[in-house]
């Protein structure tokens, strides 16, 4: 026993150094953990255990010149699910049923969101309107959760479209302004950093740290709403009209400081909706490839893709007969040829080795430079171009900053293509706007300096930014790059430019009342030969001291017409017909347009007064008649005179009564078309003085003498002589 | 010897020390579940688990007087008895009882539930206790037909709580069972063989259930796979971790919130290292040293050698529990369902410890052990 006892006493002795032992272990283990590995499992316990909210900032909103709002956020909401509550409840059916219905999200994908067990949250639809959210709430289902979220609101729809562009389901911008300008539209998030526990809810700890969030700032484009909606209605009208197969792309800047007035791009889309395509002709341009399944799908968001592009900034093109302007702006410049030289086009110029022929195959033959110009004659820019020299020809286009990204704040502006070295083929052809590339905005650009006075303005479209309440905080200036032409060339330029217009190839653009200035350009798309062209015109107005400066290209008309005269230029020509009376030109009618506009007065006599005054009315004429009669018997003026329209035909009716006499009105200082009206009022058939010989009296004559004169009772009918003459200038 | 034994009963103390360790652990142990019972979702819902941990140590602390006053050689008398029973509850168990969390651990009394295996610690005790002090029994631990008897009574409780499948109380009987044989005078080689032959069952046992495997993988690779079994490693060990020298403080712990599991149980130990760190930590192990320290000193000094088997016994019990449950929430060792003795909420455990707390209370009164 005793014997036992120890054997037993040193074995429980054995047992508690192996008791030492495992202790000693845990506590080795135990300072292990808490002091060398502590600062590692301390953070990333502190990573698990903390929520950092984000606070989002407000985005920016965008506005026009004059502050309407072109893009704006307003709170939206995300809605998430929480899979292990909906495991709990249950309830898995219910909620896929409310999210398909209310929401329109995929049943699959939300059953796979729901099928993701491990976690507490996931993210169904983001940017949900409020109201809808709302209609989801009110089924009160389990596992269903609200957070805040921001979506961007366009309310022009696809105004300026590829100039603002949109922004990403996480309110990052992603296409136009709304990308290059992200970070100053995001502003700066703030963060909530919370304790939380596994299940997301906040544990009563002061962990908080809040930062506060910092509002976007606002954008205030040069663009102007209005002269923007008129150059999208007209660019769209060409687009449809020409069926054009790639689409178009017209600017409107005011060529004095640089600044975009509008900027348009056809086929153009909802910034709201920007992944559907709604115009009609791409639709039906994409099925017409007849193409089924996944790769319409593929084709479909290659055109969505597409219809994003700034076309009027990123794709640069032949400019072709535009860029004669430069040309001819360099010439007068280096004053290697003047507005009077005369040139000579026999249809064909040879240089080097090769046969350039000009696009009118007979010739021009003699011309002057402006005529030159005005025929938009090759072997005339040819010859410009060769004394010219390459050297001068290359400094000059550079001036002009062709070869050169404008700077311009949208992403993907290219500068083009340009030869390093010029032969002098390349020379010649060059010259008429061939073998090299621009973007339209440098065209646009060029001009600008070109009928400015001589000054290459940097193109912007940022003209402000705002604080959160729209309030300006910056400004941005208009920005001279570099002076490249006199004065003087760039009055001549102006000269021959309208002349081109009233004239010349650029007809097409001519607007009654207003003077233009202008270009036409036609420009064959390679390979040369396979009937695609790009029509483009530049215009600018008003010639004499231009305001503003349009350029316009359709790429690929195919109905018909192709010409930058034929297609372009009437586009420009509404453009600027309805945007300079919104700047407060009024149009001034010229002696030739009066023409246009008057019409012949018809025979109204043995009429009825209804059926004359119907008569009237199509030809633009009012009537006034006198007497009590039925049918007319008589009229003022006589049929074939011609009249403005608007102006008023007296009739006379049968049963008249006995002419008596009336009394003559004053209408000396009047013009000729007030001095008729109240003439004719008063019954009397006014009869011009012709001794002044003029042909049109336009507004600029006035009434000097009349006979009889002012107040003398004379009968009715009677014919009253007026003398008209040229109102003095002052 | 008997008349000793009533002399020594009579003028002996209980153990003072050991008094105070005790109820030192029991009063830590309920600040500490209080403080890891917070996160608990309603304050009506904190408090019932408190009343109840509160009940539960009283009846506890009754149990344990009553075992303090109750002389211990009465358990040799009915120590077959006692075993008998045990056996026949513990297979009851996987018939009768009532599952949860995957296991059939429990037993049901109508108005209480308890974990029958909590007791069996205790009587496997008394039963090796009673066997190797048999003085007539002098060859028990070189007697094959005896060393069989001893192995396979061990393994056979072992299977009843594998049909639990309750690990982790088969791994504490075995180590209990085996350091008993070794202590009562077996051979070094033949325990130490039989135990690494034990180890090789197990072993067995342990990769043939799945998640069992999956336990020692994670052990390893916790991080690579926090989501799924990793997840309580991981935990623990941040909460460990965040803890430093000197903790977060009372009440403080973050990893309580619904991060580590069975916070009130398992990892009660992890709370309190994030709360009170190192330092706390180091508290909880000096005072089970303490513990063990007097426990084998009760034992070392007892008066007759069935004293000083129950005392090593009933010590190593505790010992071992703390060994295994800090050892898995340091991730030394594979986790598994082991409570902290006198830490862990639980009614069974806490019941059946501080009943072997009052057998061993009541040892010391008889023993030699130097005493305040």
């Amino acid at each position: 026993m005793p014997k036992n006892a120890v054997t037993v006493k040193k074995r429980i002795k054995l047992m508690m150094s192996l008791f030492l032992i495992g202790v000693m272990v845990l506590v080795v283990r135990l300072a292990w953990i808490q002091f060398v590995r502590g600062g590692e499992y301390k953070k990333l316990a502190a990573e698990q255990q903390t929520r950092d909210s984000v606070i989002s900032a407000k985005r920016g909103s965008i506005y026009d010149r004059n502050m309407k709002v072109l893009a704006q956020s307003a709170t939206a909401e995300r809605v998430t699910l929480n899979p292990q509550e909906i495991a709990k409840a249950k309830n898995e059916d219910k909620v896929v049923k409310a999210l398909v219905s209310i929401l329109g999200v995929k049943e699959s994908s939300v059953r796979e969101q729901i099928a993701r067990i491990d976690r507490q949250s996931v993210v169904i639809a983001k940017q949900v309107e409020k109201s809808t959210a709302d209609v989801l709430r009110q089924k009160g289902l389990t596992g269903i959760h609200f957070e805040e979220d921001t979506k961007r609101y366009y309310p022009y729809g696809s105004l300026a479209a590829q100039v603002i562009g949109f922004t990403g389901s996480d309110g990052q911008g992603l296409e136009g302004l709304e990308n290059v300008l992200d970070e100053q539209l995001r502003g700066l998030d703030g963060r909530i950093v919370a304790a939380k526990d596994v299940a997301n809810n906040e544990m009563p700890y002061k962990y908080e740290n809040y930062i506060e969030a910092q509002d976007g700032k606002g954008v205030v484009l040069t663009i102007d709403e209005t002269i923007q909606r008129y150059t999208e209605k007209h660019l769209q009208q060409a687009y449809e009209e020409n069926l054009l197969g790639n689409g178009g792309a017209a600017i409107v800047m005011n060529p004095k400081t640089g600044e975009i007035l509008a900027m348009a791009v056809v086929p153009t889309y909802d910034l709201n909706e920007p992944r559907v395509i709604t115009d009609q002709l791409l639709i039906e341009q994409l099925d017409d490839l007849e193409l089924e399944g996944e790769a319409y799908d593929k084709a479909y968001s290659a055109a969505v893709t597409k219809m994003w592009r700034n076309k009027a900034v990123i794709d640069s093109y032949e400019p072709g007969s535009t860029f004669k302007t430069v040309v001819a702006a360099a010439a007068l410049e280096e004053g290697v040829a003047s507005p009077n030289d005369v040139f000579t086009c026999s249809g064909v110029r040879h240089v080097a080795n090769r046969d350039i022929h000009c696009w009118h195959r007979p010739g021009h033959g003699e011309e002057t430079f402006t005529q030159g110009l005005m025929n938009s004659c090759n072997p005339f820019v040819m010859e410009l171009g060769s004394r010219l020299g390459a050297d001068t020809f290359r400094r000059y286009f550079k001036a002009f900053g062709l070869s050169e990204k404008t700077g311009f704040t949208i992403p993907g502006e290219s500068a083009g293509t340009f030869h390093d070295q010029l032969g002098v083929v390349d020379l010649a052809t060059s010259s008429f706007g061939q073998t090299f590339t621009v973007t339209p905005l440098q065209i646009i650009s060029a001009v600008s300096a070109i009928v400015n006075g001589g000054n290459l303005m940097k193109p912007y479209i940022v003209k402000a930014y705002t604080d959160a309440d729209g309030k300006i905080t910056d400004t941005f200036e208009p920005e001279r790059v570099r002076n490249v032409i006199s004065e003087e060339t760039s009055i001549q330029m102006r000269t021959m430019m309208e002349q081109v217009v009233s004239e010349g190839t650029g007809k097409g653009g001519y607007v009654e009342g207003f003077r233009i200035g202008g270009k036409t350009g036609t420009s064959e798309k390679l390979p040369r030969g396979n009937g695609k062209y790009i029509a483009s015109f530049v215009g600018a107005a008003p010639a004499e001291d231009p305001e503003i400066v349009c350029l316009l290209l359709l790429d690929e008309p195919n109905a018909g017409a192709t010409g930058g005269g034929a297609i372009a230029a009437p586009a420009v020509g509404r453009i600027i017909e309805d945007v300079l009376p919104y700047l407060g030109y009024e149009p001034q009618y010229t002696e030739e347009n009066a023409e246009k506009i008057s019409v012949s007065v018809p025979n109204i006599n043995g009429l009825t007064v209804q059926e004359a005054l119907e008569k009237l009315d199509k030809l633009g004429l009012k009537i006034n008649p006198k007497g009590s009669g039925e049918k007319v018997n008589n009229q003022i003026p006589a049929p074939g005179t011609k009249l403005h329209k608007g102006s008023v035909v007296i009739a006379y009716t049968q049963e008249e009564e006995k002419k008596g006499t009336v009394i003559v009105p004053v209408v000396i200082g009047m013009t000729y078309e007030n001095a008729r009206v109240s003439l004719e009022n008063a019954g009397i058939k006014m009869e011009i003085d012709s001794s002044g010989v003029v042909e049109n009296l336009t507004a600029d004559y006035i009434a000097v003498s009349q006979s009889p004169q002012a107040e003398s009772e004379v009968a009715q009918g009677t014919e009253v002589y007026v003398k008209f003459v040229l109102r003095e200038s002052d | 010897m008997k008349s000793a034994g009533r002399r020594t009963e009579s003028t002996g103390q209980v153990d003072f020390i050991l008094l105070v360790i005790i109820l030192a652990m029991l009063l830590f142990g309920f600040v500490m579940l209080f403080s890891a019972s917070s996160p608990e979702a309603s304050e009506s819902g904190i408090m019932r688990a408190l009343i109840k941990q509160f009940i539960i140590t009283g009846v506890g602390l009754g149990a344990m007087i009553v075992a303090m006053t109750y002389d211990y050689h009465n358990y040799k008398t009915k120590s077959k008895a006692i075993i008998t029973a045990m056996f026949i509850v513990m297979i009851a168990v996987p018939i009768f009882g009532f599952a949860s969390h995957g296991a059939t651990r429990q037993i049901s009394l109508g108005f209480i539930s308890f974990q029958p295996s909590e007791f069996a610690k205790i009587a496997i005790v008394i039963y090796y206790a009673t066997r190797y002090s048999d003085k007539k029994n002098q060859n028990l631990t070189t007697d094959r037909r005896n060393i069989a008897i001893s192995f396979g009574f061990m393994l056979a409780f072992c299977a009843t709580c594998l049909l639990q499948k309750h690990m982790s109380a088969a791994i504490i009987l075995a180590l209990i069972s085996i350091m008993m044989m070794l202590v009562a005078g077996f051979s070094m080689k033949l325990t130490v063989l039989g135990g690494l032959l034990l180890a090789g069952v197990g072993s067995i046992f342990i990769f043939t259930e799945e998640y069992r495997a999956n336990r020692i993988l994670a052990l390893f690779k916790p991080f690579e796979y926090k989501r799924g079994i990793g997840w309580q490693i991981v935990q623990s060990l941040f909460a460990v971790g965040s803890g430093g020298l000197f903790g977060l403080g009372l009440g403080q712990s973050r990893q309580k919130y619904q991060y580590l599991p069975e916070v009130q149980n398992d990892y009660i130990y992890a709370v309190i290292c994030e709360e009170l760190g190192f330092i706390g930590g180091i508290a909880v192990i000096a005072l089970f040293v303490l513990f063990i320290w007097r426990g084998m000193s009760i034992a070392l000094n007892a008066k007759d050698r069935f004293g000083m088997l129950m005392a090593f016994g009933i010590t190593s019990i505790v010992g071992l529990q703390m060994l295994i449950n800090i050892g898995v929430v340091l991730s030394i060792l594979p986790s598994t369902g082991m409570q902290l003795p006198l830490f862990s909420s639980g009614g069974s455990s806490m019941l059946a410890t501080l009943w072997g707390m009052g057998i061993l209370l009541n040892i010391s009164k008889s023993s030699k052990v130097k005493k305040l």
